[in-house]
């Protein structure tokens, strides 16, 4: 996960990867972001990585809503990967947030039990226990989930 | 000798009445312990009483029997109540919320750590002592410790946001704050800067003035339309406030806004133009205590604190508190 400065301004970068275009969000998911660029030119498999994502507010909740609402239409295969914590907190907070997307990947809160630290580790969606995430040994200390599984993977839980 | 003030502790849950009890006696306060019973309740209805702290996991009816009372008694404009409740999520509160008068809520998720049980004594008193007094405004009233500093920036124009969010990052980065709680502090400074910037002027026929324009262009603030913005924190928790000169949040609205966060539902995305709604409701998902401070048609300032001692998931089992204090026109006159 990214941690330097965010540019305030939405920017996007676009690949294809196998048959997929990947298109990768940098900036503030505010008012201010504009997607208008991006509409009519996505079709087939689309896949958002999320990594480099910087705030959300409500009046970029409002505009991502929408746009996924517009591209529902022409996208055969939507997905999100590396979804941050701010992300997936609207995922969990705003119907129709991921449309009818697909999450693959998403960043979640984990702390070093002998250090106190907390890192972002990524997770596959795909077979993880939402009610008891993972745990993992590493050379630095055992990494436990560092937030209340109900609430955090509330949107998963929902959707399986 | 000024006369003590008088709470009456409702419930019939020994550990919530000591809980309230010892609260309220530490600020010098005469509390008389009181079941959820009519018969008891009459004897303290009968008395001279400033306030009632009531257990709204007891029975609602009988809950609602004595807001009904109390409210028959009350002056029609304000009556000091409290609600404090183990559970956060409840059709019950929202119902008694709704209701007239009630504008109090402190709610705890049971089964906490022995740091965060149901009551914060601090934010009881807080509370309580606000209600009482109407000595409603000020960050400081939350952290009040010695020697915590507490930053001031007064935005002048709405671009200013995004420099007064990035040096709350920096502040919270320099506190070494849990990376996981950060986006929702940031989240929330955010919607109530922008409420404050966007939709709480008024013009002179009392019309939203900044409601429809491109919030993306730069805007200059009339002197009256300043925000002030203020943070600090005292080691448990990160307390921000936002100020305006309008108070022109009503109580009504707020609960609307919120009525979802009540209910568990999702945030639905419908209204076509940007508002109060969506923002509020994020931000009470994202907080740990909310205060809505209301001279109406003076002055709004909405105090937001958020539990940092622990990571996301301390964070989170800290609980929700609502508080919404609203000053009338003729009480501030």
């Amino acid at each position: 996960m990214s941690t330097g400065a965010v540019p305030t301004v939405m920017s996007w970068t676009c690949e294809m990867r196998d048959d997929a275009m990947v298109i990768s969000l940098r900036g503030d998911l505010n008012g201010a972001a504009d997607f208008s660029g991006l509409l009519g030119d996505l079709s087939g498999k689309v896949v958002f990585d999320l990594a480099d994502l910087g705030r959300i507010n409500s009046g970029g909740v409002r505009l991502w809503v929408n746009f996924i609402r517009a591209i529902t239409a022409d996208v055969d295969e939507l997905s999100f990967e590396r979804c941050t914590v701010a992300f997936v907190a609207q995922l969990n907070m705003i119907s129709g947030f991921a449309g009818n997307g697909r999450v693959r990947s998403i960043y979640a809160p984990y702390l070093n039990e002998q250090s106190d630290e907390v890192s972002m580790l990524l997770l596959d969606v795909d077979g993880l226990d939402f009610d008891n995430p993972p745990a993992f040994d590493t050379p630095e200390g055992r990494l436990v989930f560092d937030d209340v599984p109900e609430s955090y993977f509330s949107y998963f839980r929902n959707v399986r | 000798m000024e006369q003590p003030i008088r709470a009456v502790a409702v419930t019939s849950n020994r550990r919530t009445r000591r809980y309230v009890t010892r609260a309220l006696a530490s600020a010098g306060w005469d509390v008389f312990p009181c079941p959820l019973e009519r018969t008891a309740l009459i004897r303290q209805l009968d008395e001279p009483r400033d306030l009632y702290v009531i257990d709204a996991d007891d029975d609602p009816d009988h809950i609602r029997w004595l807001l009904k009372q109390l409210y028959a008694r009350g002056d029609k404009r304000e009556i000091s109540s409290l609600l404090v409740s183990y559970e956060v999520e409840s059709p019950l509160l929202l119902e008694l919320l709704r209701g007239e008068g009630l504008n109090h809520l402190i709610a705890r998720h049971g089964g906490l750590t022995a740091s965060q049980e149901l009551i914060d004594e601090a934010e009881l008193i807080v509370t309580c002592q606000k209600l009482v007094r109407k000595d409603i405004f000020g960050l400081d009233k939350y952290i009040s410790t010695w020697g915590v500093k507490v930053h001031e920036q007064v935005l002048t124009r709405a671009e200013q946001k995004h420099d007064a969010l990035t040096q709350l990052d920096a502040f919270l980065h320099r506190l070494d704050c849990h990376g996981s709680i950060v986006p929702a502090i940031s989240l929330v400074a955010d919607e109530l800067l922008m409420n404050a910037i966007f939709n709480a002027p008024r013009d002179e026929a009392g019309k939203g003035k900044y409601v429809d324009i491109d919030r993306a262009q730069p805007l200059a603030l009339d002197d009256h339309e300043h925000v002030t913005f203020r943070y600090a924190c005292d080691g448990r928790y990160v307390a921000l406030s936002v100020s305006d000169n309008f108070g022109s949040l009503d109580r009504d609205v707020i609960m609307r806004y919120l009525e979802r966060c009540f209910l568990g539902s999702q945030g639905v995305i419908e209204e076509k133009r940007a508002g109060a709604g969506l923002g509020l409701f994020m931000v009470f998902n994202s907080i740990t205590q909310l205060s809505f401070n209301i001279d109406q048609g003076k002055r709004t300032e909405v105090i937001a604190l958020f539990y940092v001692r622990g990571g996301a998931r301390a964070f989170k089992l800290s609980g929700r508190s609502l508080n919404i204090f609203m000053l009338r026109n003729e009480e501030t006159e």
